[in-house]
């Protein structure tokens, strides 16, 4: 213990340089920035600004570009509460409970709530990293195919909390994302699939032009019926952002959960900030007291998709800095700075490396500080947006979201999936499928199919031993309850009533 | 115009048969094997959500009947399955909303994308809002300068020019 202490501190001595603090806090907001651009993600936001650190000290450079990182977290939520258009993919769960929070007038409770809960998420996870990282990193190793197929199954079974008044439509709407994600090369064979020769749907359908059109686009046509946002200037002040004693029993368990789930998740390559924070959704949904008023605007369903994501976000961080395996697009980019600062992550970076090692370590309290205070200070200037007249913040909001998409791959093709998608997203309001489901299973389709395959290959062609392996059994045991939990104990419950009665 | 939601579901169930039909069909089309050599083919996947598409259309459909009837029993003037879900204004934004981004879409290759997008805005500023001429153009030309500055100067994204370069 005595150790780590020493260890920060050394990493903190780094932090006293006014110039490293100010790189800090630049890039936590450029991330806030370019996180809350809509389909513009962490991933984006670091390569684009990585050439600022061409020629800066190497500790500098990967300072800023974390604070970048876990700014863009967060960013991707001021969009998802605002304007129903997730800046980035960690952030679609928020629009569904931030956006009616918005409607309600309560948009400053919701980002404030968004921004302690990323905030909590994000020191709480530093912490474990510092304790745990090396031991961790371990057990992610652990994960095969088997077990990551487990765990695309566990997400999918979170759908069962997201299918709103009919789970009919919430499952049809998770079938037709999983088709979509199998759109595309096939790469267990190189079979093109429902492709019919269109090179740009070779490499599949991505699901961020899809959720800006279900959600975005969708939103911007469809009427809410309140004639415009809004926004009660006494939510703004600032006594009124912090939460009520109420609120935060209510979201702490929420936060705690979600933290530790979203850590966990986060440092398993492939999983990422986006499953984190659906399966966090889910789990505060199905655990809540208030679970059945989830979607209606309940600060709990902002709460745990906030923590988890900014938790997932720092427990990426653990296989790429100790064991070299970047588990997400942006800790690749990450990964990539790191070596082009002359430093080359892997077990042996906190030894012979540890003084850039542990002031980013430093760098995410100071990183997460700073969050807090652009995030409680930034509100006012936030929640102005609402006072634009709502056709005309339509009509930008649109531009931004139509430019967002060409930018994401540089192609007006994808600016016509999310058209196309705004359309279908409008028809799926109007008879009430939910959107949610859908963009689960696109995000999760792929990975499902791809690990389920591997895993026959590895356990020749039999499902028992893709099933029967420890650590996929205990997941799919915890799928299995969180898909029928609910209704098996309903069903019990009715009929100890009825017994009772009798 | 009227559609009820209890059509709107009608429709929703009969495209999700047909689609999921048309899905597996293609997939034979394509010759994407459900089962190759003991395992799971290309097909297995597209096969079995086509399969689960047409059955979870049915189930819409058997469940917007029998909900529709039972409302219609409880309370027959209330029923929200013979509420109209088609709202004019809505409709009117939906056309020009979609209407105008599709233009964006034919009109990028010949006069770039921000040209369009703020031939976009003030259209829709115009239309939607209702504002005068010279405040639509104060903001399409405001928001095509703000997102030039982000995009191309800030980002570096090369976004579409025009014919003639811009």
């Amino acid at each position: 213990m005595e150790t780590l202490l020493q260890n920060l501190a050394m990493g903190f001595s780094v932090l006293a340089n006014p110039i490293v603090i100010l790189y800090a806090l630049g890039g936590v907001l450029c991330g806030v920035i370019i996180g809350a651009l809509p389909g513009l993600g962490p991933s984006v936001g670091i390569a684009v600004l990585l050439p600022l650190t061409y020629g800066m000290e190497p500790a500098a450079g990967i300072i800023l570009l974390s604070g970048i990182y876990y700014g863009a977290m967060y960013g991707g939520s001021i969009t998802a509460i605002l304007i129903n258009t997730p800046g980035d993919s960690a952030a679609v769960m928020t629009t569904l409970d931030g956006y009616p929070l918005t409607l309600k007038g309560q948009a400053g409770k919701a980002l404030g709530m968004a921004a302690y809960s990323s905030v909590i998420g994000g020191t709480v996870s530093v912490v474990a990293f510092m304790l745990f990282a090396p031991v961790i990193a371990s057990y992610a190793l652990a994960f095969g195919s088997s077990e990551y197929f487990a765990l695309m199954i566990l997400g999918l079974a979170s759908i069962a909390g997201m299918t709103g008044d009919s789970p009919t439509k919430g499952f049809f709407a998770a079938f037709v994302g999983l088709f979509i994600a199998l759109i595309g090369l096939d790469l267990v064979t190189g079979v093109q699939r429902y492709v019919f020769g269109n090179v740009h749907l070779f490499s599949g359908i991505d699901f961020i032009p899809v959720a800006m059109g279900l959600f975005g686009i969708a939103e911007i046509i469809s009427d809410n019926g309140t004639g415009g946002i809004i926004v009660d200037k006494d939510s703004l002040k600032l006594k009124n952002l912090f939460p009520t004693k109420g609120e935060w029993k209510e979201c702490l368990p929420h936060i705690g959960r979600g933290t530790g789930l979203g850590f966990f998740v986060g440092m398993l390559p492939g999983a990422g900030a986006t499953i984190a924070s659906f399966l966090s959704y889910s789990m505060a949904k199905k655990i809540s007291k208030r679970g059945k008023e989830f979607g209606s605007g309940v600060l709990e369903g902002v709460a745990a998709p906030e923590s988890a994501n900014n938790a997932a976000s720092m427990g990426a961080m653990i296989p790429m800095l100790t064991l070299g395996v970047p588990g997400s697009g942006s800790t690749a980019i990450m990964m990539g700075a790191l070596m082009m600062l002359g430093i080359t992550p892997g077990p042996s970076l906190f030894m012979k490396e540890a003084e850039v090692a542990w002031s980013l370590v430093a760098s995410m309290y100071i990183g997460n500080i700073f969050l807090l205070l652009l995030g409680v200070l930034g509100l006012p200037i936030f929640v102005r947006v609402l006072k634009v007249k709502a056709p005309i913040l339509n009509s930008i909001v649109l531009a931004f979201i139509l430019i967002g998409s060409y930018a994401l791959e540089n192609s007006m093709f994808t600016v016509g999936i999310t058209i196309f998608f705004g359309v279908i997203g409008y028809f799926m309001k109007k008879v009430k499928v939910p959107a949610a489901p859908m963009i689960l299973a696109i995000v999760l389709g792929y990975l499902t199919e791809s690990n389920l395959r591997q895993a026959l290959i590895i356990g020749d062609g039999s499902i028992i031993n893709v099933v029967t392996k420890p650590i996929s059994a205990v997941i799919l045991v915890i799928a299995l309850i969180m898909a029928f939990g609910t209704p098996i104990t309903e069903m019990i419950k009715r009929k100890v009533m009825k017994n009772t009665a009798v | 115009m009227k559609l009820t939601f209890k059509q709107g579901n009608n429709i929703l169930g009969t495209i999700g048969i047909i689609g999921g039909i048309v899905i597996v069909a293609l997939a034979f089309v394509q010759e994407l094997p459900f089962m190759k050599n003991e395992l799971p083919g290309s097909g297995f996947f597209p096969i079995l959500c086509g399969i689960a598409i047409s059955i979870f259309g049915v189930l819409i459909i058997v469940e917007n009947t029998y909900k529709s009837r039972k409302a219609a029993e409880e309370s027959p003037e209330d029923s929200q399955f013979e509420k109209n879900i088609i709202n004019m204004t809505e409709l009117r934004t939906f056309a020009y909303t979609i209407g105008i981004s599709i233009l964006v879409l034919v009109m990028t290759p010949i006069i770039g994308i921000i040209i369009s997008i703020g031939i976009a805005v003030t259209a829709l500023v115009k239309i939607l809002a209702k504002e005068n001429m010279k405040k639509s153009l104060i903001i399409g030309i405001g928001t095509t300068i703000v997102l030039y500055l982000i995009f191309s100067e800030f980002l570096g994204v090369p976004l579409p020019r025009s014919i003639i370069g811009i």
